[in-house]
């Protein structure tokens, strides 16, 4: 597009006015407003700070009753409150993204393969790569690299990390366990043949009995949906498993494990073994049950806290379908989730495969993007 | 009243353009010029603030969309602008950046919402995916920073994750 147009004359903006440019910006996201376009000058900088300020009261500081008017952009974004609007932002950014991906994406025939190869795909995958990147103090998922970069090939240096990732894992299952010969097992079987996959990622579904745990696991893993009209219900017993591979783009492939845990209490003794490797934890809240309440909300976050810090949370109302009257209502949700881990709250169904699949996109390019140190670096 | 009724608008570089009433009602600032108008003879409206090429092309934009109205543009631009507009829109956004947004400006000035809307998105459709450099470049912006403020504004941008 650009290259047709003439080289442009010089200082066009200086004749348009401030509301003007602030309409455009108004078009532009903001993530990449916070990350791009207040970077150009200072008078860009107040006028996208007007929108990114705006955007979060819009979003969160409604919600919020101790709500001070926040003037100052350097100041916003250095707060607790602007860190987690940013971390926010850029899971909201990367799940729209996933549902496009989801949206335009086939199958393989036993359905255990998606492919989303448009020539969209790459592009707009390694913009959002880009502001992923920027963080270099992220932390880390889990890690369980299976491909090298071919960055690493050509120079020394960063192997450390790639190996210590590596061994820092197997270490911390070595000082846990004292059962090592399994330990190796397990290792040796997440590694799908070499050069099939880029990425592992381990899904975990948790939440409530009757949450509809299975039910999503059903619908995103092996297309079928909930039956609205039936009103049954199984419970799992121990643990349920499914495997899907993603290819996106060219160059990209993530396998993905989703696991699915029983909710009953009773049932669960291996619970913490399967949390401390999971990269993303889905948890699942039925908002009409009697059992779902802030409190079960905040016992289930604690035990994912202490058992897998470093995943990411994504909370998720389920049975929208069904009318009920909400003992948690979407704003409630949204609040939570953004207060206490900056994360995304979603509202399902299990009876179409549409929002399901999206979240299980989501889950996959999730793993890719706060991956350290690939993918192109856009500033 | 079968007759169509025209309005002669004049341009800043005094152009005049015989447009249809019925399009040019597009532009608020007509609009409401008209309402208080005489009815009868073709009014002649000066437009004082926008040149003959933009306003030519805010006439074009306006015959072919008072019959089929633009699409709403959604905010934030998702993708491309490409992917979210008709065709004859996309050709109609073939045009070099100085004439962009003198039709903005002509947009605004005239109060064609739509028109407004359809060139701002194009604009952040050329910002959208650009580093801060490149967009400076594209636009020929000065960086007024200095290097402490741009060096702490990248550093702002490194804290993300709560502590």
């Amino acid at each position: 597009m650009l290259q047709q147009e003439p080289t442009p004359s010089s200082a066009i903006f200086e004749v348009l006015p401030n509301e003007l440019i602030g309409e455009i910006l108004s078009h532009i996201s903001h993530v990449e407003l916070i990350f791009n376009t207040s970077h150009v000058c200072k008078c860009w900088r107040n006028l996208c700070g007007e929108y990114i300020l705006q955007g979060y009261e819009k979003t969160f500081n409604s919600l919020s009753e101790n709500s001070t008017r926040q003037v100052d952009l350097n100041g916003f974004l250095e707060s607790v409150n602007g860190r987690k609007f940013k971390k926010y932002l850029l899971r909201k950014e990367a799940f729209e993204f996933a549902s496009k991906l989801a949206r335009n994406s086939t199958k393989s025939v036993d359905i255990k393969s998606c492919f989303a190869m448009e020539r969209w795909v790459d592009a707009e995958l390694s913009i959002l790569k880009g502001y992923f990147n920027i963080f270099t103090d992220m932390e880390e998922l889990p890690m369980f690299p299976i491909r090298k970069p071919t960055v690493i090939e050509s120079n020394q240096a960063p192997p450390s990390s790639f190996f210590g990732n590596t061994l820092s894992f197997l270490g911390s299952l070595f000082s846990k366990s004292n059962n090592t010969t399994n330990v190796n097992q397990t290792v040796t079987s997440e590694q799908p043949p070499k050069s099939e996959f880029d990425y592992l990622t381990k899904v975990l579904l948790d939440g409530d009995y009757a949450s509809g745990k299975t039910s999503l696991l059903n619908c995103a893993m092996n297309d079928t949906p909930v039956n609205a009209s039936m009103n049954s219900h199984m419970t799992t017993i121990g643990i349920d498993f499914a495997i899907k591979s993603f290819h996106i783009g060219e160059t990209t492939k993530i396998k993905l494990q989703l696991w699915d845990q029983c909710g009953p209490e009773r049932f669960r003794s291996i619970t913490s073994a399967y949390y401390k490797n999971s990269s993303v934890i889905l948890l699942l809240v039925d908002p009409s049950s009697e059992y779902s309440t802030l409190e079960s909300m905040n016992q289930k976050l604690t035990a994912i806290k202490e058992n897998a810090p470093k995943a990411e949370v994504i909370l998720i109302t389920t049975k929208k379908d069904q009318n009920n009257e909400r003992l948690i209502s979407n704003e409630i949700a949204d609040k939570y989730a953004f207060e206490n881990f900056g994360g995304l709250h979603l509202d399902i169904t299990n009876t179409n495969i549409e929002e399901p699949s999206a979240i299980i996109w989501y889950c996959a390019i999730l793993k890719y993007l706060l991956a350290p140190g690939v993918g192109n670096k856009l500033i | 009243m079968s007759e169509t009724k025209q309005v002669e608008l004049t341009s800043k570089d005094k152009v005049s353009f015989k447009v249809d009433r019925d399009v040019i009602l597009m532009s608020g600032l007509v609009k409401d010029m008209l309402e208080e108008g005489d009815e009868d003879e073709t009014p002649i409206i000066p437009i004082p603030n926008v040149d003959s090429k933009p306003l030519q092309k805010v006439i074009e934009y306006c015959q072919y969309h008072h019959k089929e109205p633009a699409q709403e543009i959604e905010k934030p631009l998702k993708g491309k602008i490409e992917d979210v507009i008709c065709d004859w829109d996309k050709k109609f956004l073939e045009i070099d950046q100085s004439l962009l947004i003198e039709l903005i400006m002509a947009a605004n000035y005239l109060n064609i919402k739509d028109l407004l809307d359809l060139t701002c998105a194009k604009v952040a459709s050329m910002i959208k995916g650009k580093s801060p450099e490149q967009i400076r470049e594209m636009f020929g912006i000065e960086n007024d920073f200095t290097p402490e403020e741009e060096a702490k504004i990248r550093e702002e941008n490194k804290w993300c994750e709560e502590a």
